[in-house]
């Protein structure tokens, strides 16, 4: 364990020296992701300002699924960016020396790149969703709010999840970037609780598509809209989904071919 | 001095498959067939460890596909491979520790940052003790003459000296076995020659076992104690450096050309040596000692436009290789 | 030049785009699950009582699905590579080819926004059918006309926006920072997130609002907006602008780039 946050530290440092070569970049970087939040903040009052409740959901609920979709997403991203730069990786043949280390291959490529710039973001988000909850919002039971915690680190490992399924599918075709925005376009609509959407949509959200399961999961447990028993079941789901992930990467890495030199 | 097995390789079989298709837009609802093509096929080697091992072959031999199966990065189709007594897909981390591997035209070093924080990351990964990284990295750095641009970032550094702080991230965690695939390709002549005395110095200091893999046949010559030829994934030499000097590599490429197109008969008195010729260009293999004696000949017989000696290609030694040794 | 050549560099180009088929399909699918992902939030809006003013929910759901095909058409533009071109050094090369660069950069985008267009059907048709959305359906030729060069005007505004973007490479050495915040500014006040004209009319007169609202409005609501002259007139004020912009930048970064040694 300690070796692996050795290599996390040295990774997140370096990418630190790396991404602040250019501080103006930097900064622009973090106006648009937070621009990005603020304008989608702005769509919700313009909603809300013509309407008291949509499918039955308040201003805050609705923000508070929004706020849950933000972490997840951010979180996640901040952890598996290296799957962004896979293709390139698998493109160019730089992938072969990160099976030379002696280091869990899933680790190496997974966390190959820890963005800096989600250090700033990553912790507004966290303050903002504290505050709200705290000034606008309500605490569930204790239970609950453990119940919330274990779901919501699993969603962000479910979501590493499928970055990894990804690159098991690009170890031979480089789709990893096309699939991940698949799976980022997708769990937009988990900015919104699935169920209002047509019904159809929202099985499909709860079985093929997990995104009811994976982004909406923490906040269902956390508003009691589902039971214990329910909650059990979206835990083995999460859990099984992991599993599965790791063992489809060791399933394709027998069939990787390597860039030829 | 003791030897023991490094590298046993048994029935191996390994292909490669793609799919062709059409392009353009009927390509674009095609499949295409999947098309196998056999890079080995029952291969066997088996291979002494503590020397420096050339591997060599014409393109497409399957070099670094062999090199690429001996360090565990791809799956064979069949057969075992052991290696230091490991199964090396299995890459067990005391395995990894144990392995460099350094590819031609990949690169182990953040592109932005001076390879200093490269070589601090490898620390990390390879669990090298600060004591040990700092003695490791200023031997190394000294004796390839790189100490100086530790901290300049490598996208400002020449392919020379990047090749070399390249070479110093394969050999940090001073691994028993090295694979170098094509070290001095493209290179200029002094990082050629520093990378080669940096092969000998490490394997006679180490004790390590070295496999190299190049296009030139000076890195083979000056550093290997044993060759390994391969030749569409068939082994069809292997054994001591001399034998094939002895073959070759006393010989050198002349190549010709004249003023206008001359005739085979001109060229009688060099006959045995003339390899090639058509119309106005020829080349000759030549020994080292008749080199003088054949210059002189087409200068003072026939006007020549261009004229160039160098060492043997990989490919003409491969060639009169088979030729000598049916 | 011949027509024969300018279909030779847009079959090329296409060849180029599909070379690897997989992700070529399934970046396809992407785009899709995107129109769906937009459609369905606001289908779900609509359904629970949300109304945009000005338009009726038809209207609504009509305007998102016409504003993403119009996208197809305007945003697809394969100039984004000319930054990369100058910061790698590589754009020398393009000053060699036998023809003009920025015919060969016109008809690569033509090839581009046909490909893209062409396939964005696929994705509009079904929903079409579902909706029952029948765009056109009161059309008369002066509406037709507006939206002809509604097209056109939104195409070169935006191909100049980025031709302006692209220029900065002269002078900045990473410019995919500014892009991104570009970018995120550009979805929100040209339309892609709600109709502007339902927000506040000011909105609509920004030169953003070329680049997806005004033909995307024409689509959804199969009327002329008051004062269409005007905003026609606006949108070539905005586009005169652009393109004294990209030319002065254009000129003295090219003098620039001249300058450096390999």
């Amino acid at each position: 364990m300690k070796f692996y946050l050795r290599i996390i530290w040295t990774n997140f440092w370096l990418s630190f020296k790396e991404g602040f070569t250019n501080p103006l970049s930097a900064l622009l970087f973090i106006s648009g992701k937070l621009l990005r939040f603020v304008f989608f903040l702005l769509f919700f009052f313009f909603i809300f300002k013509k309407v008291k409740l949509i499918a039955g959901y308040t201003f805050n609920d609705l923000l508070f699924y929004y706020l849950v979709f933000v972490l997840v997403d951010s979180i996640s991203q901040f952890l598996g960016r290296g799957a962004y730069f896979f293709d390139s990786l698998v493109i160019n043949g730089n992938l072969d020396k990160t099976f030379l280390y002696p280091v869990n291959d899933i680790f190496i490529n997974l966390f190959s790149y820890l963005d800096p710039l989600d250090l700033i973001t990553i912790p507004f988000f966290l303050t903002y969703f504290l505050y709200f909850i705290h000034h606008s919002y309500y605490w569930p039971s204790l239970s609950r709010l453990l119940a919330f915690s274990l779901s919501f680190l699993l969603s962000i490992a479910a979501t590493l999840a499928i970055y990894l399924l990804s690159m098991a599918l690009g170890l031979t075709t480089p789709l990893t970037g096309e699939l991940l925005w698949i799976w980022r376009n997708t769990s937009k609509l988990g900015r919104l609780p699935v169920n209002i959407y047509p019904r159809f949509i929202s099985y499909l959200l709860f079985s093929l598509l997990p995104v009811g399961i994976i982004i909406n999961g923490p906040v269902l447990i956390w508003q009691a809209r589902i039971g214990w028993w329910e909650w059990f079941l979206f835990t083995i789901f999460e859990v099984s989904f992991i599993l599965i992930a790791i063992s489809s990467w060791y399933q394709a890495l027998k069939h990787y071919q390597s860039a030829s030199s | 001095m003791p030897k023991d097995k490094v590298i046993e390789v048994r029935h191996l079989s390994k292909s490669y498959t793609s799919r062709e298709r059409p392009s353009g837009i009927k390509g674009l609802f095609k499949w295409g067939k999947k098309k196998k093509k056999a890079i080995f096929n029952d291969f066997n080697l088996s291979l002494d460890g503590q020397q420096v091992i050339g591997l060599i072959g014409p393109n497409g031999a399957g070099k670094t596909t062999l090199l690429k199966l001996l360090s565990g990065i791809i799956y064979p189709d069949q057969g075992k491979i052991k290696v230091l007594g490991y199964r090396p897909q299995k890459r067990q981390k005391s395995f990894l520790r144990q392995l460099g591997f350094l590819m031609g035209n990949k690169s182990h070093l953040w592109w932005n940052l001076p390879p200093i924080d490269s070589f601090q990351m490898l620390k990390v990964i390879y669990q090298i003790e600060e004591n040990a990284f700092n003695d490791t990295l200023t031997k190394f750095s000294r004796f390839l003459e790189v100490d100086h641009l530790l901290f300049k970032p490598v996208r400002q550094l020449s392919l020379g000296e990047r090749m070399r702080c390249q070479l110093i991230a394969a050999f940090l965690h001073l691994p028993k076995l090295v694979f170098l695939d094509e070290p001095t390709l493209a290179l200029d002549i002094i990082s050629q020659e520093k990378i080669r005395k940096f092969i000998c110095y490490y394997q006679k200091e180490y004790q390590a076992t070295i496999i190299v893999t190049s296009h030139y046949l000076k890195d083979i010559l000056t550093t290997a104690q044993e060759v390994v030829i391969l030749n569409n994934g068939q082994l069809v030499f292997q054994g001591n450096k001399d034998k094939l000097v002895s073959l070759t590599g006393h010989q050198r490429e002349i190549k010709v050309e004249f003023f206008s197109p001359t005739k085979r008969g001109k060229l009688q008195e060099y006959q045995p040596y003339l390899k090639k010729l058509n119309d106005s260009q020829a080349m000759f293999l030549v020994p080292k000692e008749k080199i003088v004696d054949l210059t002189k000949f087409l200068t003072t017989h026939f006007s020549i436009t261009d004229l160039t000696i160098k060492e043997m290609e990989i490919e003409t030694v491969i060639k009169e290789f088979f030729k000598r040794e049916p | 030049m011949s027509w024969k050549r300018w279909w030779l560099i847009g079959y090329s180009f296409f060849k180029e785009e599909t070379a690897f088929q997989l992700s070529f399909l399934v970046s396809k699918l992407r785009e899709f699950i995107n129109l769906i992902v937009i459609f369905l939030l606001w289908y779900a809006l609509l359904k629970h009582n949300f109304h945009l003013k000005n338009y009726t929910n038809q209207q609504t759901l009509g305007y998102f699905l016409y504003s993403f095909v119009i996208g197809q058409i305007i945003l697809s533009t394969r100039l984004w590579r000319i930054g990369d071109m100058i910061i790698s050094g590589n754009i020398s090369a393009l000053f060699l080819y036998p023809i003009k660069m920025w015919q060969l950069f016109l008809s690569w985008d033509i090839a581009h926004k046909v490909i893209n267009f062409t396939i964005s059907l696929f994705y509009l048709l079904p929903f079409l059918f579902f909706f029952h959305l029948t765009p056109f359906q009161h059309f008369t030729l002066t509406t037709y006309i507006f939206f002809i060069l509604s097209l056109i005007l939104g195409s070169l505004t935006y191909s100049f926006i980025v031709l302006i973007f692209n220029s900065l490479a002269f002078y900045l050495t990473e410019m995919w920072s500014v892009i991104f915040l570009f970018n995120i500014f550009l979805s929100f006040f040209s339309g892609q997130f709600f109709p502007l004209d339902a927000v506040s009319s000011l909105l609509a007169f920004s030169p953003f609002a070329y680049v997806n609202f005004w033909p995307s409005r024409l689509l959804a609501r199969s009327e002329l907006p008051p004062h269409s002259i005007l905003i026609l007139a606006v949108g070539f004020f905005w586009l005169l602008i652009f393109f004294l912009t990209f030319t002065a930048l254009w000129r003295t970064g090219l003098k620039k780039f001249s300058g450096w040694g390999e």
